[in-house]
């Protein structure tokens, strides 16, 4: 049973690999596309008329609990049938080629999931042979990725005696365990230390730089998504609200800048007012100024010089992901939750 | 720190077929069930009644050729027809063979015929479908008489001692294999690989199905062989070439639907054992019922009609809540030992219908965690 085959030639989805490949040429600047999309669970609706596009890199997926984010996972894994809609992963139709996009996806669960009776290195192993991969190559496979995980002597205890941190790690060797081109990380980083943490958001980032694999990732910690993310799409009461690139959403549509000032505050204010700039005196004493064009520079140099006002700094805003979040879901029952 | 770490590295190799996948599921569950050292245990024990079944075998076969050799001396030195009995060859051939010679084989005739009957009724009296046995006796053609008794040590062996092991193996080895995967939320890392639900059930219907299939068909099997080994004559082939055919059909009909209700069981819950209590409950309630009013109903007809318990014969739909009296029925049905179909197609509908429906409600249930 443990015959192996040449990719690409009896296996059905080691067959499409090669097509896979082709259309992500195609594709390359979109690895999921969804037109449509509506998925509902009897009498309530999960998906609404979502339709995306998301390219190469790290992608955030947010949205407040019961936003239709895991519903969104399963329809692009396969695992959970449309109701209308259509779209693609990685070059495969959702719904009828399921197989073969999982084939080509490692997916994190958010759950806390285990195989019980098993050890982490067992449980890896038992990961790689499920998507193929021959016993003794799963095995020497999984001691690999388990190192690059940072799971050391470990790994040979069983998976039930596992903190959550451990198996976070784990759930994140089993999904990469197969070399897939796409990870679908749910809640990633929950349960870790700040170390740890940021060692398994360096590890995505590393996959996504150093071996062109692209992420899709779930998760209410924002800072996370700020950290590690190319786009980001946001997703309230199962409709996408927001889905771009996460330097133009921080990119403020009216310019603004942020002056902070050695001793008091107030002198700068009214000397802008005076000039007709518009500003805003920040709770922690800083100074936000709308200043759009060279002209209006010039005007706080000049009110700066006049007044003996030193400024310590005078930095472009940049919206924050938190702002962008809640203005995305302010105004749905979602935001309440 | 790792001695050999080469960090992250890309994977092109060869992947196995996907249709084999359900396999590294059982294999996954057969040494997770022979960690188990009460399942080892079971399992050497089981072997214990095919010693015993064998020592049968070999009686049956040494007194059944003491008969038949003596016949064919005497009927190849006369060339008079094998159906022949000794005394018929000497009514009607009075110059034939010398009368000492027809005199000794007619005693040892005689001898083996009362030795083997005997044998054949002691063993099935009181014994459930030893009907076709009496029969094939009294018929007294050798050669059905063999392959019915072989047929119905073999349906006793797999209906009695193993069918006993069968509900204790299940009953150990079944309830974790999904509950626990339920418990654990395992599913989403089945799922989320390139296998179906199907392919998962696929894997885990075959841990307890190999299992049973080392303690049913495989001793059966090589008690067949050992049979075959055992005998000094070469006609038992030709009497029992369908034995190997009907004691694989007979073990899938105990595997595959009592697997199947086993699996369903360990489904619905995430302690296994609640699902362990739901079997040995549904195989013990519908053995007790049915019993009850077997012998109630018997005993009525004793006391009323003034039979004996020999003479007494009951049959009633109610047998059908029973499982193990369901699948014994189909079982004898196909060891030939039931011959009128009509009598057993009830329970080949009921065996079918609880087989489709378990698998269907079985299905339904591993979907489940990922529909919600």
């Amino acid at each position: 049973m443990d015959k192996s085959v040449p990719r690409g030639q009896n296996d059905p989805v080691s067959q499409q690999d090669s097509k896979a490949e082709m259309q992500k040429q195609e594709t390359d600047e979109h690895l999921i596309q969804l037109d449509n999309i509506v998925k509902d669970y009897r009498r309530m609706r999960a998906l609404e008329d979502v339709s995306l596009r998301i390219g190469s890199g790290i992608t955030g997926l947010l949205g407040p609990n019961g936003a239709g984010k895991s519903t969104l996972i399963k329809v692009l894994m396969g695992l959970v049938r449309v109701n209308s809609g259509s779209g693609t992963v990685l070059g495969f139709q959702i719904g009828r080629e399921g197989r073969q996009i999982r084939a080509l996806v490692g997916y994190m669960p958010e759950d806390d999931c285990y195989i019980t009776g098993m050890t982490g290195i067992e449980m890896v192993q038992f990961s790689a042979s499920l998507a193929g991969i021959p016993s003794i190559e799963a095995l020497r496979r999984s001691h690999e990725i388990l190192d690059f995980c940072g799971v050391h002597q470990e790994r040979y205890r069983s998976v039930e005696g596992y903190s959550t941190g451990m198996r976070q790690k784990i759930k994140f060797a089993a999904a990469i365990v197969h070399d897939p081109q796409l990870l679908i990380l749910d809640e990633p980083t929950s349960g870790l230390d700040p170390e740890e943490r940021q060692a398994l958001l360096n590890r995505v980032r590393t996959l996504c730089d150093n071996f062109n694999k692209s992420a899709l990732i779930s998760t209410h910690i924002l800072p996370d998504v700020q950290a590690i993310s190319d786009h980001v799409v946001i997703l309230a009461e199962g409709r996408v609200r927001v889905a771009d690139q996460l330097w133009k959403l921080n990119t403020p549509t009216a310019p603004q800048y942020v002056a902070t000032v050695m001793g008091d505050s107030s002198e700068l204010v009214e000397g802008l007012k005076q000039a007709g700039i518009e500003n805003e005196l920040m709770h922690n004493g800083t100074v936000l100024i709308r200043a759009d064009n060279d002209e209006t520079f010039h005007q706080i140099w000049q009110i700066c010089e006049q007044s003996q006002i030193v400024l310590s700094s005078l930095a472009p805003t940049r919206n924050s992901l938190e702002e962008i979040f809640m203005s995305a879901i302010r105004g749905t029952n979602n935001a309440h939750s | 720190m790792p001695i050999h770490d080469v960090g992250y590295r890309g994977w092109q190799g060869a992947t196995t077929s996907t249709w084999s996948r359900w396999w590294v599921i059982a294999m996954a569950g057969m040494r997770g069930a022979f960690k188990s050292r009460w399942i080892r245990r079971m399992l050497l024990a089981s072997w214990v009644p095919t010693i015993g079944l064998g020592v049968v075998f070999f009686m049956f076969e040494n007194i059944i050729m003491s008969d038949k050799a003596i016949r064919e001396w005497v009927v190849q030195s006369e060339d008079i027809s094998r159906q022949q009995s000794v005394a018929q060859i000497r009514q009607r051939r009075p110059m034939g063979p010398p009368r000492q010679l027809l005199e000794f084989a007619d005693e040892k005739t005689q001898a083996s015929q009362a030795i083997r009957e005997r044998f054949i009724k002691d063993a099935a009296s009181g014994a459930w479908n030893a009907d076709a046995v009496v029969a094939a006796v009294e018929s007294g053609n050798p050669n059905a008489l063999r392959n019915k008794v072989w047929c119905w040590l073999l349906m006793s062996f797999l209906r009695y001692p193993q069918g006993i092991m069968t509900l204790m193996i299940i009953g150990l080895l079944v309830p974790p294999l999904i509950s626990r995967d339920v418990r654990s939320r395992a599913f989403l890392l089945y799922y989320s690989r390139p296998i179906s639900r199907f392919e998962y059930i696929m894997g885990k219907l075959a841990v307890p199905a190999m299992t049973l299939m080392l303690i049913t068909l495989v001793p059966a099997l090589f008690l067949y062989f050992f049979g075959l080994l055992l005998s000094p004559d070469l006609s038992v082939i030709a009497d029992t070439w369908d034995l190997p055919i009907r004691i694989t059909a007979a073990a899938m009909v105990c595997v595959i639907p009592t697997c199947l209700v086993a699996l369903l069981f360990s489904s619905m819950t995430q302690e296994s054992r609640f699902a362990g209590f739901a079997w040995f409950t549904v195989w013990g309630l519908g053995a007790v019922v049915w019993s009850l009013i077997y012998h109630t109903n018997t005993t009525n007809m004793m006391i009323q009609q003034r039979l004996r318990p020999e003479e007494v014969h009951f049959e009633s739909p109610w047998s059908l809540v029973s499982i193990y009296s369901t699948i014994g029925r189909v079982q004898s049905w196909i060891f030939g030992l039931e011959t009128d179909v009509s009598n057993a197609l009830p329970s080949i509908i009921v065996l079918g219908l609880i087989t489709v429906v378990a698998f269907i409600w079985l299905y339904r249930r591993v979907s489940a965690p990922v529909r919600i």
